[in-house]
């Protein structure tokens, strides 16, 4: 065994530009899958995350029918969803929200929008809303008519802090009420979306406006603290609502749009890097392949004297091994490095973007992102990429390794 | 056979190599080339026996006949007491590592092994205690001269230096035989008659048995016994007084 190792060690390092170039492309191509991999993960989050909290959550609680028609009618006594909600592990915040179309009309003219009430404490910190305020103040505890707007939207109004505006709606029983909105503030995600279309008010002023009762609300949206515990959470959350008054929905139903853009681009993602490995086997099986066929007359040399075949075919397995286990330590620590720091310090693509567009970010099915990409790196991705490349070099190698003893030893040993 | 007044050489005694009516063709139909026709030949231990012939006359091929590489199409090869044809594959690379040396023309040793390893690897696969290995490697590369380039790489020695590893690995394990193709034929004349009278020497000394193979006529001349092959047929086998020790 020692010197079964001792051989397949210094015949690895006898062409030695062969083998630190096997290596490196072993280490090259192991490194970039995981990058890619943890950089797509990173995206997805990004994407997820902002797009989760631009509407309601990573769960939503919502009537069973509201899915299918959107109306205040279909809204549900969520005061006790929300308490126990509030109460479970891993929840970061619960956001009752009243939802609904409106038109909100100025001396400027009027606009369809789409109103969001909001209860204001619940929002700072769970949605990106607050945060994105360039004109005036988001809305306050105490705020009974106050509304903050998209940029797009104070535009076509000509609407700024302090001005005010009429909200008409139809209730939940088909009765016209109005409500009279004062700005407060103006916001700009660089989401077309939210910024045309959105005026976010006190929940309050919403359940008005619908005629709906103290605690109602047409969604309850839960934040978590880490979207992987979001299994977990919903089953809970679940077990705490009755299906028959309200369904459980997570943000893949919730927000199809970007759930099928993560799921193609997963796709895609995935098919590059099944291409770099496949890139990266036909190297491994070259090199191996030349490197044995090449020792054709030092094994018919080895066999002449005696030694087992199975010995011969245990060092270049042996060979093998050594270079996937150098090759994908190499990779792997180089991967999971890169990945740590663009998670760390981010990728800033604005550089490369518009000004405008570099300004808020990029969007995603509608839904802003950052422009600055941060891979999100885990124990799984690296292990699965390492394993795999590992596998694949070894299991290549089987064909050399067999090759390497069928030879024709007569043949190769006559004296030319 | 018979020995000589002027060499005492040691009575040869059981045949280590028979062959009976060994023949080997290849290809099928009238394409076919017979390497060796009808071949009978007996070596026994103790003997240094010269195959000679010109080029393609059969040399190799009787050669790796009988270390197993080869099978005959007719006829039966016995090594050591065995018809080589009931041999299992185990078998075969048994009896190649413990009964057999060989010495090739070129390149026969490995490469990423240093003199010491090459001349030790036999040793290695027969699963010799280290300090058993150590004590013989270091005997047989004095004997062979090479005292002092143990660690020499391959690359690191001259043909001739080669060559004499090559005879240390062969007889480092006290085989019943060596089998050498050509050995002396990639040396320059000086060289192969050092290598020549080291096998001389290790055959009148130890006893060592050789069955080499030459095209060489001073080579062939060293030989107490000369075996002509012409197209694969035994055209000659003499036996006779070899010429002195050479520049030695
Ligand atoms: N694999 C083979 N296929 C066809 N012919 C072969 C093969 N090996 C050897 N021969 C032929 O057998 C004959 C004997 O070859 P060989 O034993 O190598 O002769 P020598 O060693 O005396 O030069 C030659 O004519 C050679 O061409
Ligand atoms: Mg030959």
């Amino acid at each position: 065994m020692n010197a079964v190792l001792k051989l397949a060690w210094r015949s690895l390092w006898r062409n030695r530009r062969r083998t630190l170039i096997t290596l490196t492309s072993i280490a090259l191509g192991l490194a970039l899958t995981i990058f890619m991999a943890s950089l797509g993960a990173g995206v997805y989050r990004q994407a997820s995350e902002g797009a989760v909290r631009m509407q309601a959550g990573h769960l939503v609680v919502e009537h069973p029918e509201f899915r299918h028609d959107p109306s205040p009618a279909h809204a549900l006594a969520a005061t006790e969803v929300v308490a126990a909600a509030r109460g479970l592990p891993g929840v970061e915040t619960v956001r009752p929200l009243v939802v609904g179309q409106a038109v909100v009309a100025t001396a400027a003219g009027s606009v369809g929008v789409g109103v969001m009430g909001v209860e204001p404490e619940a929002e700072i910190g769970a949605s990106p809303f607050p945060e994105r305020v360039v004109l005036g103040r988001y809305l306050e505890e105490g705020d009974v008519r106050g509304a903050v707007v998209g940029t797009a939207l104070a535009r076509r109004l000509k609407l700024e802090p302090g001005k005010k505006a009429v909200l008409t709606t139809t209730d939940a029983r088909g009765e016209m009420t109005s409500e009279l909105l004062k700005v407060v503030g103006v916001f700009q995600t660089g989401s077309e979306e939210s910024d045309v279309f959105l005026v976010q008010v006190p929940i309050g002023l919403a359940r008005r406006a619908w005629g709906l009762p103290e605690g109602a609300a047409s969604q309850v949206g839960v934040i978590l603290g880490d979207p992987d515990d979001l299994p977990g959470v919903a089953a809970a959350l679940s077990g705490r609502v009755d299906p028959g008054v309200a369904a459980v929905r997570t943000w893949r139903e919730a927000i199809p749009k970007v759930a099928a853009w993560i799921e193609l681009d997963t796709r895609a993602n995935r098919l590059l890097r099944v291409f770099v490995i496949f890139l990266v086997g036909s190297t491994i099986l070259n090199t191996i392949l030349m490197s044995v066929l090449e020792r054709g007359r030092e094994f018919a040399v080895c066999l002449a004297l005696g030694t087992p075949p199975r010995m011969l075919r245990a060092q270049v397995l042996a060979e093998t091994l050594l270079l996937a286990a150098l090759g994908t330590m190499a990779g792997a620590a180089l991967g999971a490095a890169v990945s740590g720091w663009v998670q760390a310090h981010g990728i800033d693509l604005s550089l490369f973007l518009s000004r405008e567009e570099g300004a808020s970010g990029v969007t995603v099915g509608g839904f802003m992102i950052s422009p600055v990409l941060r891979c999100w790196l885990t124990p799984e991705q690296v292990g699965a990429h390492t394993l795999l490349v590992f596998g694949l070099t070894v299991g290549i190698g089987l064909y050399p390794t067999w090759r390497s003893t069928a030879v024709p030893v007569a043949d190769l040993l006559r004296t030319r | 056979m018979n020995a000589t007044p002027k060499n005492p050489t040691p009575v040869p005694r059981a045949e280590i190599v028979k062959l009976e009516g060994v023949g080997r063709s290849y290809g099928a139909g009238d394409l076919s080339v017979h390497a060796l026709r009808g071949v009978d030949l007996a070596v026994r231990s103790g003997e240094l026996a010269a195959l000679a012939g010109p080029s393609g006359s059969g040399k190799s091929t009787l050669l790796n006949l009988v270390a197993v590489l080869d099978r005959p199409t007719v006829g039966r090869v016995v090594v050591d007491g065995v018809d080589t044809g009931t041999l299992s594959p185990a078998g075969t690379s048994r009896l190649r590592r413990d009964r057999i040396g060989f010495v090739f023309q070129t390149y026969n040793l490995i490469p990423v092994l240093t003199a010491f390893e090459n001349a030790e690897y036999v040793l290695m696969l027969q699963g010799r205690p280290a300090a058993e290995r150590r004590e013989r490697v270091m005997a047989v590369l004095e004997v062979v001269g090479l005292a002092g380039l143990e660690r020499r790489f391959p690359r690191e020695l001259s043909g001739g230096q080669q060559q004499r590893v090559a005879i240390a690995r062969a007889i480092a394990a006290e085989p019943a035989l060596v089998l050498a193709d050509e050995p002396t034929a990639n040396l320059d004349t000086r060289t192969a008659g050092a290598l020549l009278d080291l096998m001389v020497g290790l055959n009148e000394d130890k006893g060592v048995t050789f069955l080499f193979s030459t095209h060489d006529p001073e080579v062939m001349s060293r030989a107490r016994r000369v075996v002509r092959l012409r197209d694969g047929v035994v055209e000659a086998d003499e036996v006779r007084a070899p010429a002195a020790r050479a520049r030695s």
